[in-house]
């Protein structure tokens, strides 16, 4: 399956702006931001490293929703998915 | 007691008689009230009665700062202009970044007093203590940038400038009041009091130090904030990097982005108008305000085509999408051109495009014919927002004088008020509830009408993802807490976007190491209460009711058609009533009088 990742803002240079990842039927999100498909910067910066989980401070979402209310790196992906990543944001 | 902060001055500037008193600030509501916002507001809840007309002689203006400005406390440059607003009836509080809030201090003043009208146009100049009412016949007209350079070459080359611009004169409800050129007190109308009254503006220099309570802990506390400040990831740089329009793309994805008059709620096209692009492309540097490390405001220039070489401040994220999205446009150029003009003609940007989207809407349904419109109003053409901005400006025309009374006033003039996205007739920023159900909570209970900063709430449903933005639970408790913590932070004079790093604990150590008075997080809290309430109070008396806590139609019963929260609506309903318990109000939105009591809010 295809699954499409789009980045924001500086990480837009970490991860570059728009790819296309060819995914295992079955994958998480987990698998997706593994470091077979993401250079080891970009995992620094979204990973906490003690935690093993997706840093506090770093949006993910996978079609719009926030996967903290998802499954989490367990979010399961399907073919045609969109998956956003933003840095820490503010503003208004 | 007061032993630093304020410098325990308020100038009464009465327009009517030319005369000019310096008065004592009131310790009293100095404790209860902070400055700001909530000082300012008390002044108008004693002095003006509620249910005047807001463009009569009878209203006043009140423009303040806190006790935080002017000292070194981070982002301290904010100055607050109360009144009661045009364009929604309510309490109006209005606040703006820049430098005039500090100066205003070292001028020796916590705040000013305007009121009664004068008989021609005059300016305040203010200049170490003296003030002097002056002539403003020669600026009458003139644009808000010229305006700003013309007062400092008739007064000072370093002084500080609050004007409005031909908006204010000509009583546009949209009408804002500009400090130094391009920082806006954007919403709800206020620049049309002050040309109600003739006052063109103010130009303030001074050079007393802004003393604190107690320098060694204040000092300590600003260094902690400051560190807090510049270690967060938003605040430290991100801030500085993509300005606020980095989330275009962020509500984009979410797809609560109104689009075309909120028809819809994804926009294909952001990417074109994002804070990316417009770094890329139009980003001249960037620009801070006084004593502030976050550095978010920016200038842009128009690099190509038929606007190349304008140049001017912004745009923010709410004027990127009003201007742009929400008018279906993605030439970033006209966004641009759009968002200058506005500024120089003195006009909230979010009221002016959400008004164009509004004639738009109703020119495709044909409730706006054709006759009445100079040009085609069609959604997407860059050209016809950047004209109908000028025809707003300027009052031109039926459709100008129209479009310069905002949505809500025009939709109805066109027998469709529902086509106004607005709250208490002030249009909505750049959220989409049915797609974060909090924020359109907030919409419907602020209390000067839509606007996301008297409780952003996307904050917490958003961008630290903390809540789930499709949930109605625990939304009612959410509001209030964003709206109390608001409420306390700009009676202070630091900015919002402190937040994003700090709590409500850091903010009172600052303010009690800078006033001298006992105040922790909960008392901070309270005060930002009993400020809402009192504000809440205000708009009772004004003739406001819990018919008035509403959104438009559409938001409730329309589903978005497209994008990431396709199919969903905001059902206000499933919130408000918890709203009003958890604040302590009646079932018709009342406080009640224990909730009075314990926040020692005297009813008379």
């Amino acid at each position: 399956m295809l699954v499409k990742v789009k980045a924001y803002a500086y990480l837009r240079e970490v991860l570059g702006g728009e790819i296309k990842v060819e995914l295992p039927e079955g994958a998480v999100l987990k698998d997706l931001l593994s470091s077979l498909y993401l250079p080891p910067a970009g995992v620094e910066a979204l990973i906490d490293r003690a935690s093993g989980e997706i840093k506090p401070t770093i949006l993910i979402l996978k079609n719009g929703r926030n996967v903290r209310f998802l499954e989490g790196l367990l979010t399961k992906l399907e073919d045609g998915d969109e998956v956003s990543i933003f840095p820490p944001l503010g503003g208004g | 007691m007061i032993k630093g902060g304020f410098q325990g001055k308020v100038l009464r500037v009465n327009l009517t008689s030319g005369e000019i008193r310096v008065e004592d600030l009131k310790e009293e509501w100095a404790e209860k009230f902070i400055g700001g916002r909530g000082y300012g507001t008390k002044i108008m809840y004693d002095e003006v009665d509620p249910t005047i007309d807001p463009l009569s002689e009878k209203n006043k203006v009140i423009i303040a700062t806190g006790p935080l400005g002017g000292t070194f406390a981070p982002s301290s440059g904010r100055t607050m202009v109360i009144t009661k607003g045009p364009l929604t009836g309510t309490i109006a509080c209005s606040n703006a970044g820049g430098y005039f809030g500090p100066a205003l201090k070292q001028a020796g003043f916590d705040l000013v007093i305007i009121e009664g009208k004068a008989k021609e146009p005059v300016y305040l100049w203010i200049y170490k203590g003296i003030t002097e009412l002056r002539p403003a016949t020669d600026l009458w007209g003139k644009l808000v940038d010229e305006t700003d350079k013309l007062l400092r070459e008739k007064t000072h080359p370093q002084a500080e400038t609050m004007e409005i611009g031909p908006a204010g004169e000509k009583q546009s409800l949209l009408a804002n009041v500009m400090f130094n050129g391009h920082r806006a007190a954007g919403r709800t109308g206020v620049g049309a009091v002050l040309g109600s009254k003739n006052f063109k503006g103010i130009a303030v220099r001074g050079n007393q130090e802004v003393k604190v309570a107690e320098p060694e802990e204040f000092r300590e506390a600003v260094t902690k904030t400051r560190e807090i400040l510049s270690k967060d990831a938003f605040s430290g740089g991100g801030a500085a990097m993509l300005g606020t329009a980095m989330l275009v793309n962020v509500l984009n994805s979410i797809g609560a982005f109104p689009t075309k008059n909120s028809q819809d709620a994804y926009f294909p096209e952001a990417e074109k108008i994002s804070g990316e692009t417009l770094r890329e492309r139009n980003l001249l540097r960037n620009e801070a305000c006084s004593s502030c490390p976050i550095g978010c405001g920016r200038v842009t220039e128009i690099k190509e085509g038929k606007y190349k070489g304008a140049q001017g401040g912004g745009p923010e994220y709410e004027s990127v999408w009003s201007l742009g999205a929400m008018c279906g446009i993605s030439d970033l150029d006209a966004v641009l051109m759009a968002n200058y003009l506005c500024d120089k003609y003195g006009m909230d940007t979010i009221s002016a495009g959400v008004t164009v989207a509004c004639a738009m809407e109703l020119y495709e349904k044909g409730y706006l014919p054709k006759e009445d419109a100079p040009f085609p109003l069609t959604f997407g053409s860059g050209e016809a927002v950047v004209e109908a901005i000028k025809l707003m400006g300027e009052q031109k025309e039926k459709l100008g004088k129209l479009l310069a009374q905002g949505s809500y006033r025009l939709a109805e003039y066109y027998k469709h008020p529902e086509l106004s996205m607005s709250a208490k007739k002030q249009e909505f920023p750049a959220y989409d509830p049915r797609g974060v159900k909090g924020i359109g909570l907030q919409f419907a209970t602020s209390n000067r009408g839509a606007c996301h900063v008297r409780g952003y709430t996307i904050a917490a449903e958003v961008l630290s993802g903390a809540v789930d933005r499709l949930k109605y639970e625990g939304k009612a408790e959410l509001v209030k807490t964003f709206q109390d913590l608001t409420a306390a932070l700009d009676s202070t004079g630091i900015c919002l976007f402190t937040t994003f790093g700090l709590g409500g604990g850091d903010i009172a150590l600052l303010l009690s190491t800078a006033t001298g008075f006992q105040v922790g997080e909960k008392e901070f809290m309270q005060i930002g209460e009993r400020i809402w309430n009192l504000e809440r109070l205000f708009n009772l008396r004004a003739g406001f009711s819990r018919k008035d806590d509403t959104l438009p139609p559409r938001i409730l019963k329309e589903p978005i058609k497209s994008g990431p929260s396709k199919g969903e609506i905001e059902e206000l309903d499933k919130m408000l009533a918890d709203y009003y318990k958890v604040r302590g109000w009646d079932n018709d939105g009342v406080p009640g009088e224990g909730k009075l009591k314990e926040l020692e809010l005297v009813v008379d």
